[in-house]
């Protein structure tokens, strides 16, 4: 599809509207209180100008059919963004008294999904390719790693609640990642055979799909408290790890089923016909060309997977699963919002990763049987 | 030498093979022909055991395959169908090499087979071993299908409607191609089509078959001038019949000595290509390579 | 005579049509039953879990709750439907084109968020309650929306609506009197699937103080009182299957 850019454009000068006005960052007394917004020039960090700017360049670029230096501004905007922050928080602490907590406000958080926006939109409207894609988000997350290192940030909040909360914070790496393995291996362990059985048998599809949609739609909340009693009463505990990964795997189950019913249901019947009539096996048709052919689907199906199962393994810390949803219901609990942050930002990061890690596999194993 | 026995198929009530027996002569080009449904495409299938025969059997070379393991079976037998059937996630090369494969030839042998065969359907291997089956036109794609066929030698080759699916440049291109390469490989060929005008072309004996019944069975001149009753010879087009027949008919069966002006036909061109050489140059008879020539009174005769 | 076979195949049609529907109605009412019964359960709760007190959840009645719930999902898909329907008209546009793209990344970037995390990041910008969970509502319920409005008027055949222009229907009209009612069905089950999803979402909202079936479950589990889960669960449960009877055959 042809396209102009010149919506990308007009929400650029939004954007630099916004950086004027909005609050770009919050201050709040100390850790618990309320916040009160202050504004990007307001921090009175060297950086401020530089961002309203930047985005009018953008949108300059843009007007000129410039993408890739429009997007080459964004991504050094993202990297300012951040730059700003850190040094607005220290200039807004270097006369405070110390419980006083410098966290993001809305404008930061409004002008962070622009740049990132922009960047995407930039790269295809320059028709970049997959590589480009991801060469550049290696590119602003490199960049990002590297302005943490040098302690810039350490007067925002967020990585205060960090410094006091290191030890948790990496065992709640460890721990949702482990919710997450266990469940992809159990999704696979159960989700393929029972994927097969529906295409095999024709009379066993109805009851699979239908009890997989309803289990499906329970919600987490209360999966995980259904669970619970008669978890308890097998011996394995209604609370940890065990119910969290049963409850995981019974939603992953779904979209794994689905993936692989529907890929193998899609391939075409004449390489079918052709390998058997060549004197291959029912196995070696199966392991040959049917289940190649059925894994750009497969794939699709476990993107799924693993992106709803970061996402609820957020909620499994309510039945004491640990992971990242610890700090975010923590952080509800005693309204420490930063500490919210420190829960729900990896959480958020490490499922948009997954998702375009995936995307980009499944996109590659599609062009190779295409 | 394959032989068909009393082959029987019924699906529910519907009869698609009725006790059709047959048989098919080494290193001949043995045509299934008849319209949609008559159990054609079936048949073809029963003899590498795709679908197993209600009642009666196939016998390759005195041999039952009804003994032979299926898998063991379709491995000596090419086969090319339709829609190709190119494994999509695979090379051309790796493609024309899943028999060996199956039957497990050294990695060398595979390889100089695979070039062979390329260089048999005139697909150059340096372009065309590494494309993907979605890089190649359909003809090309037929190409490798056939050359895939072949990969093992199998004596015996199954076609079921291999060029249907193409243009009529191409299929005509294909056509003549597979003709070449079976008088040089001498291959036993089945090949199912409803196309007439195909079978005769491709055919040295034509089966025509209508609702699971043989109905004619013979070389393509003997049904056209000898047909068994009013379907056959409303297949075999009726007030066309004649010109339908002149191109069974060699040229050089009927030339006389003499000379005559204009490009020599080849030497295997058939009366119908003398004609239409006459007609387009407005000439009474035509020459032919390697002496003599064909007059319109001779081709009248 | 003929009137008569009409009526009695009428007939027949309503009662199928009723059969079918027999076990949604059968569900729903016992959904309604549950939500009614639970206060007076405080008994059997008091048995299965002695020294629980009170043995039942109490902050409120089930039904409000369960009103609350789908007040929560109707505002959320009314306006997602409302914005979504809008951003599907302006890119099936010829002048809107080029908003299309950058209208699909905003749509379905979002799907990915983890929600329980949208909900809590939510929270310092709008404060608890209803608020946050209805806007994560909104923004979850934008893609199929979108997707599927826009998809139903892209399937408009282009002669028909060259036919109405020819017959001098302005565009507007084309658009209010030919596009929208044939993307009508399409459009329809993009909101199904929103409100279907919306209706298990809406659930964790309650850990930021949103007031749905999930409050009773996320207050057992605070304050480690395992009947509370079980009474929010149980009309969950229910909640789903009434979902799956009522709207499978769209999700497909």
């Amino acid at each position: 599809m042809k396209s102009s850019g010149w919506p990308e454009a007009a929400a650029s000068l939004a954007g630099a509207l916004l950086a004027g006005f909005a609050g770009f960052l919050a201050v709040a007394p100390n850790r618990l209180s309320p916040a009160s917004p202050v504004g990007l020039f307001a921090t009175g960090t060297g950086f401020a100008p530089f961002i309203p700017l930047g985005l009018l360049l953008v949108a300059g670029c843009l007007a000129w059919r410039r993408p890739r230096t429009a997007g080459a501004v964004c991504v050094v905007l993202i990297w300012l963004l951040l730059l700003a922050a850190g040094d607005g928080a220290d200039m807004l602490l270097r006369h405070a008294p110390k419980p006083t907590r410098v966290s993001f406000g809305g404008g930061f958080w409004l002008l962070l999904a622009l740049c990132a926006l922009l960047v995407a939109e930039t790269q295809r409207l320059a028709g970049a390719g997959p590589r480009l894609r991801v060469a550049t988000a290696v590119l602003v997350l490199a960049g990002l790693a590297a302005i943490a290192a040098t302690h810039r940030l350490a007067g925002l909040s967020l990585l205060r609640e960090y410094a006091t909360h290191r030890a948790a914070f990496h065992a709640a790496v460890g721990r949702h990642l482990l919710l997450v393995i266990l469940t992809l291996a159990g999704a696979l362990l159960l989700g393929l055979p029972l994927g097969l059985a529906a295409w095999r048998y024709a009379k066993l599809r109805a009851p699979i799909f239908g009890v997989l949609n309803v289990v499906q739609t329970v919600p987490s909340v209360a999966l995980f408290g259904l669970l619970m009693a008669p978890l308890s009463a097998a011996g394995l505990g209604g609370i940890g790890v065990v119910p969290a990964v049963i409850a995981l795997v019974l939603y992953a189950l779904l979209p794994t089923v689905r993936g692989l019913f529907a890929g193998l249901r899609s391939v075409d019947a004449a390489p079918l016909e052709a390998a058997a009539g060549m004197g291959m096996s029912a196995s070696q048709v199966f392991l040959n060309v049917h289940l190649p052919l059925a894994a750009p689907a497969l794939f699709a199906g476990l993107r799924v997977v693993l992106v709803q199962t970061i996402g609820l393994a957020v909620v499994a810390a309510l039945i004491g699963a640990g992971g990242f949803g610890e700090f975010v219901f923590q952080g509800l609990g005693q309204y420490a919002l930063d500490l919210v942050l420190l829960g729900a930002l990896p959480a958020t990061c490490l499922a948009l990763a997954a998702d375009a890690l995936l995307m980009l596999a499944a996109d590659t194993i599609r062009a190779r049987v295409a | 030498m394959i032989e068909l026995r009393h082959l029987v198929k019924t699906y529910g009530d519907v009869a698609v093979v009725r006790d059709v027996s047959l048989s098919a002569p080494e290193a001949a080009v043995t045509v299934l022909l008849g319209p949609p449904g008559s159990g054609k495409s079936t048949i073809l299938r029963m003899i590498n055991r795709l679908i197993p025969a209600d009642s009666g059997s196939v016998w390759i070379d005195d041999e039952d395959t009804a003994a032979i393991h299926p898998e063991a079976l379709r491995r000596r037998i090419g086969y090319v169908i339709q829609g190709v059937g190119l494994f999509p996630h695979w090379n051309v090369a790796r493609n024309i090499a899943t028999v060996p494969a199956l039957l497990g030839w050294p990695r060398k042998r595979i390889a100089a087979r695979v070039e062979q065969l390329l260089d048999m359907v005139n697909l150059p291997p340096d372009r065309f071993a590494e494309k993907r089956p979605s890089e190649l036109s359909g003809g090309q794609a037929q190409r490798v299908g056939i050359a895939r066929a072949l990969a093992a030698d199998p004596s015996l080759l199954l076609m079921d409607e291999p060029f249907s699916a193409l243009d009529p440049v191409t299929r005509r291109d294909l056509q003549q191609a597979f003709r070449r390469i079976q008088r040089d490989t001498g291959k036993t060929v089945v090949f199912v089509t409803h196309d007439l005008e195909e079978a005769l072309l491709l055919g040295d004996q034509v089966a025509l078959l209508r609702d699971g019944k043989l109905i004619q069975h013979g070389p393509p001149l003997q049904l056209l001038e000898h047909p068994a009753d009013d379907f056959v010879a409303d297949y075999f087009g009726g007030a066309a019949a004649g010109l339908r027949r002149l191109t069974l008919l060699s040229a050089a069966s009927r030339a006389v000595p003499g000379e005559a002006g204009g490009a020599r036909l080849p030497a295997q061109a058939s009366l119908h290509d003398a004609l239409e050489a006459m007609l387009s140059r407005g000439t009474e008879s035509v020459a032919l390579e390697g002496g003599g020539v064909v007059t319109l009174k001779a081709l009248l005769a | 005579m003929s009137g008569v076979v009409a009526s009695t195949e009428r007939a027949g049609i309503a009662k199928s049509a009723v059969l079918r529907r027999l076990p949604l109605l059968l569900v729903g009412a016992a959904f309604l039953g549950v939500l009614l019964a639970m206060p007076h359960t405080g008994p059997l709760f008091a048995w299965a879990f002695p020294g629980t007190i009170p043995p039942v959840y109490d902050r409120g009645s089930f039904v409000a709750l369960a009103a609350s719930h789908l007040a929560i999902v109707g505002i959320a898909v009314g306006a997602a439907t409302f914005c979504g329907g809008a951003a599907a008209i302006v890119v099936t546009r010829s002048w809107g084109a080029s908003a299309a793209p950058p209208v699909q990344l905003i749509t379905s970037v979002g799907q990915s968020f983890p929600p329980a995390a949208v909900l809590a990041v939510l929270v310092p910008m709008v404060g608890f309650g209803a608020v946050p969970t209805v806007l994560a509502l909104f923004a979850y319920g934008l893609l199929p929306i979108t997707e599927n409005m826009e998809a139903g008027l892209r399937a408009v055949p282009a002669p028909v609506k060259e036919a109405a222009a020819a017959m001098g229907f302005s565009a507007w009209r084309t658009l209010l009197l030919v596009e929208l009612p044939l993307a009508w069905p399409q459009a329809f089950s993009g909101i199904l699937t929103a409100i279907v999803v919306s209706l298990g979402t809406a659930t964790i909202g309650s850990t930021v103080g949103a007031l749905t079936l999930g409050t009773p479950i996320i207050d057992g589990l605070v304050t480690n009182k395992p009947g509370f889960v079980l009474q929010g669960a149980l009309p969950l449960a229910m909640l789903a299957v009434l979902k799956e009877l009522a709207f499978a055959r769209p999700r497909r």
